[in-house]
């Protein structure tokens, strides 16, 4: 097998990715890490986004002409990125960063191999399985196929449609849920590169590398809050290690991942950039958000959740209230929609449901100890921070949370979550900004005891030499 | 000035203190381990004496009803058109198989929604034949406890594996064990299921279990549990702020790491597994190679048969996988299928030069006397293409 038009398409989407965001993370520690997580993520969106355009515009679904498309783009958008950037040039915080020794070197040499294993174990899934999942080959590798085989964006429609309109000789194609975004598939047609021959299971290189980006890319902003190295892959082997997570990357082809992916990548960029106070950052959680809804429509929900960042253009005496006045209106809202379908509903279900959230999230293996870690968080959080000092990050959070609560017991999906069909995968994108979180968190307490056991160990150096000076005479 | 004695005695109590608040706080885990590995240690040479495993050779199992042969996967028994039964049995068992009443049966059968049933005989009452179902997914199926059963009782004379399906239907048998009922044996089988090695199968997008589904207790709550005694030893001790924090970030990297390995040793065996089954040959290869690879030849041979100008195909069948599987190995000719309802369209709607593909269905018949596809609201003349395990193609003449 040549794997030439794969290797291309991957570094044409790394290298043009990183050209487009590089300005946004210039002075900042590590800055490599974040241009090429970053900019990975976006080069695929942009691939696919060049991929659409040419289908469009009646050049064709051809990579090539996709990759002039997407080079152009990038030059584009890097140089409006580096002219909307420009005031952060100097503005980057100081590297202070924790040395890490001893116990601390040890953690970050285990920490990688166990992640090293993990990519390894999960990649070799994810290229080798011809696409396995239902949806993968139900309702997104159908429409990747018939593009890239065609080179058309040949319509999908319903099977009744299909009827109607084959009658006529007009091409149209029909799968489970023909109204999908075509964002996800194109990126799987761009995963293929330049090849001629269709390989289902190459796409799943995208999903690996996906993977890797978002590991990193959770360190790096880890890294940017407190530069400890042992802490920021600690993180990211929190995210990484989830066994829902890397189903989805194993069994690649299912769009859960990529979206929240793309959805932490927002969330980390708008908490940075409240913290911070830089335009890259508003830029790329600009840039994140508004990818969202062209990958899944749940995409536009899990972007509505990052609208308590908006508050940052109030002043900052009045956000608290605001947001407060805004989780209770979505307290409201979702909880009238879930009386209402929950009212229409046996007892038994809903019990049934409770209990079967409780199951998947704290029984099964799908999230480790997630669940419970997020609750001792917020149990030791709640006390230092009070509901009158509410953050967005907590309120993107508590939005996310009624999200979940409204597709869960207020939509259609009430029914599937006994059956499990939907719930964890509903849950990915909020596990994804609940392992930052929880990094966040605790953060202030690791640096405490990061720096204590600095502060020791310069004692300890210290202490023989003074007793020596001391006994001698 | 720093006296000397003081300064080296003061930092080994506190070092000593925190080691101390450490090993506290990870005892309840440490100790847990410890009584896994020993009881992991002593307990398999006991249960080799007390399971009974019945496996596959030349001798047994044999087909009573269907197809049956012996190839390296295991014993192959194939349900035969002129019935809708296959059956496995072993005619001769060990006289002690009644007293061990956890069943497991290692059988795939290939169909998804296919009945599977344990069946077996006993002396007292030899022309009864008793049954129990058999949970299964795609390729695992749920251990059997049959010590409430009222009719595992007595001496077993007889026992096999029965499945109801479609002509062509394969059931893979590789073998049965059982064991015995009791505290001990409940345990080993909890610590079997823990650690039973699951592959990759339809749920797995959806829900993550390692080990059986059947588990009587969760590995991922005993250790919560036992995270959670140790953080309230660690209480107990009253360590300083910062000592405590550390601890507890050990105590609960300890425990997320033990859970963690048993998920990468799982992913270990799903990797062996998945190169096992699919190798690491062309697509064409693999996709020959997997669950529907009957499917996917036949699609192509459909697709070898188009000449390339606007075919179209249509997909008959009951089962939404293999309808799905079927519309997705035919593309990009112009499939129609209704993947979630499985309505057929009007007969009016095919013309001459479509593809049918009929897959295991009871909605449509082909009438070989007169070369016609019929179903409720549609008849067409066809010509058989080819055909796989009771599924074929067919193309419409005029």
């Amino acid at each position: 097998m040549n794997t030439l038009p794969f290797v291309v398409a991957q570094l044409l989407a790394l290298a043009t990715g990183s050209f487009a965001v590089g300005w946004a993370f210039r002075g900042l520690p590590a800055r490599w890490l974040g241009v090429v997580t970053y900019g990975y993520v976006a080069g695929l969106v942009l691939g696919a986004a060049s991929l659409y355009l040419c289908g469009v515009a009646g050049l064709g679904i051809r990579f090539w002409s996709a990759a002039a498309v997407q080079i152009v783009l990038a030059v584009a958008l890097g140089l409006l990125n580096r002219y909307a950037t420009r005031r952060d040039r100097d503005a980057g915080p100081k590297d202070v960063r924790l040395p890490a020794h001893g116990v601390a070197l040890l953690a970050i040499v285990l920490l990688l191999a166990l992640l090293i294993v993990r990519a390894i174990s999960v990649g070799i899934d994810a290229v080798t399985l011809p696409l396995y999942p239902w949806d993968a080959w139900q309702q997104w590798g159908t429409k990747a196929r018939v593009w890239f085989e065609t080179h058309e964006l040949r319509p999908f429609v319903s099977p009744a449609e299909w009827l109607a309109e084959s009658a006529r000789g007009v091409a149209v194609y029909t799968d489970a849920n023909p109204a999908y975004p075509p964002l996800l598939p194109l990126l799987q047609v761009w995963t293929l590169g330049y090849s001629t021959a269709w390989n289902d299971a190459v796409t799943g290189v995208t999903w690996l590398g996906l993977f890797c980006a978002f590991g990193a890319g959770v360190a790096w902003q880890v890294y940017r809050v407190l530069p400890y190295w042992p802490y920021a892959l600690g993180t990211a082997y929190l995210a990484l290690s989830l066994p829902f997570l890397d189903a989805h990357v194993a069994l690649a082809g299912y769009g859960d991942f990529p979206l929240s992916v793309l959805y932490c990548f927002a969330f980390m960029s708008a908490i940075a950039f409240q913290r911070f106070d830089r335009a890259g950052d508003a830029a790329m959680a600009l840039a994140f958000v508004a990818m969202l809804p062209f990958f899944k429509r749940p995409g536009i929900a899990w972007a509505l959740t990052l609208l308590p960042f908006a508050a940052v253009v109030l002043p900052s005496a009045r956000r608290p209230l605001v947001l407060r006045l805004l989780v209770i209106a979505a307290t409201g809202v979702v909880s009238v929609l879930m009386v209402f379908r929950v009212s229409h509903a046996a007892m038994p279900t809903v019990v049934e449901s409770l209990w079967s959230v409780v199951l998947n999230l704290f029984a099964w293996e799908n999230w480790h100890l997630l669940w419970y870690i997020a609750l001792l968080t917020l149990a030791t959080r709640w006390r230092r921070a009070s509901w009158r000092s509410l953050e967005a990050s907590a309120a993107t959070l508590m939005l996310g949370g009624l999200f979940l609560a409204w597709a869960f017991w207020g939509t259609e999906l009430y029914s599937s979550i006994a059956n499990v069909t939907t719930l964890n995968r509903a849950l990915l994108p909020f596990a994804c900004i609940v392992c930052y979180f929880i990094a966040l968190s605790m953060a202030p307490a690791i640096e405490r005891l990061a720096q204590g056991a600095r502060a020791d160990e310069t004692r300890r150096e210290e202490a023989p030499v003074q007793s020596h000076v001391d006994v001698a005479p | 000035m720093i006296d000397s004695r003081t300064a080296h005695a003061s930092t080994p109590p506190t070092r000593h203190a925190v080691g101390r608040a450490l090993f506290i706080a990870l005892l309840p885990l440490i100790l847990f381990g410890a009584a896994l590995a020993a009881f992991l240690l002593f307990n398999r040479a006991d249960d080799a004496r007390s399971t009974i495993s019945l496996g596959v050779d030349q001798k047994a199992p044999v087909a009573s009803l269907g197809q049956g042969k012996l190839t390296p996967a295991g014993y192959e028994v194939t349900v035969s058109t002129d019935g809708g039964v296959a059956v496995a049995v072993w005619p001769s068992v060990p006289e002690d198989l009644g007293a061990r009443p956890i069943i497991r049966c290692e059988c795939i059968a290939l169909r998804p929604d296919a009945d599977l049933r344990l069946i077996w005989r006993r002396d007292d009452r030899p022309n009864i034949l008793f049954s129990a179902r058999i949970e299964h997914e795609l390729a695992t199926t749920r251990p059997l406890d049959l010590s409430t059963n009222p009719n595992w009782t007595g001496r077993i004379t007889g026992i096999g594996v029965a499945m109801r399906g479609y002509a062509g239907d394969l059931l893979q048998v590789r073998g049965i064990t059982a064991h015995r009922a009791g505290t001990a044996a409940r345990i080993a089988s909890l610590v079997d299921d823990w650690q039973s090695k699951r592959p990759w199968d339809g749920q797995s997008i959806n829900l993550i279990i390692v080990g059986s589904p059947d588990r009587a207790l969760s590995p991922v709550v005993v250790v919560a549990i036992l995270a959670a005694i140790g953080l309230l030893l660690l209480s107990r001790t009253r360590p300083s702020t910062r000592a405590a924090t550390g601890i507890a970030l050990c105590l609960g990297a300890v425990a997320w790491i033990a859970l963690d390995l048993r998920w990468q040793l799982d992913l270990v065996s799903k990797v062996s597994k998945t190169l096992h089954e699919y190798g690491t040959g062309s697509i064409e290869e693999r996709w020959r190679a997997a669950p529907d690879g009957d499917i996917y030849m036949l699609a192509t041979a459909v697709k070898h048969k188009a000449s390339g100008s606007g075919e179209r195909a249509f997909v008959f069948g009951d089962e939404p996988y293999t309808r799905g599987r079927a519309a997705y190995h035919l593309l990009p000719l112009a499939v129609y299928y209704d993947a979630v309802a499985g309505t057929l369209p009007d007969g009016k709607a095919l013309r001459p030069g479509d593809f049918v593909l009929m897959l295991w269905t009871r909605q449509v018949r082909f009438d070989t006397q007169a070369s016609r596809l019929v179903w409720e609201n549609g008849n067409v003349h066809v010509a058989p293409l080819a055909s796989v395990h009771g599924m074929t193609a067919f193309q419409v003449e005029p």
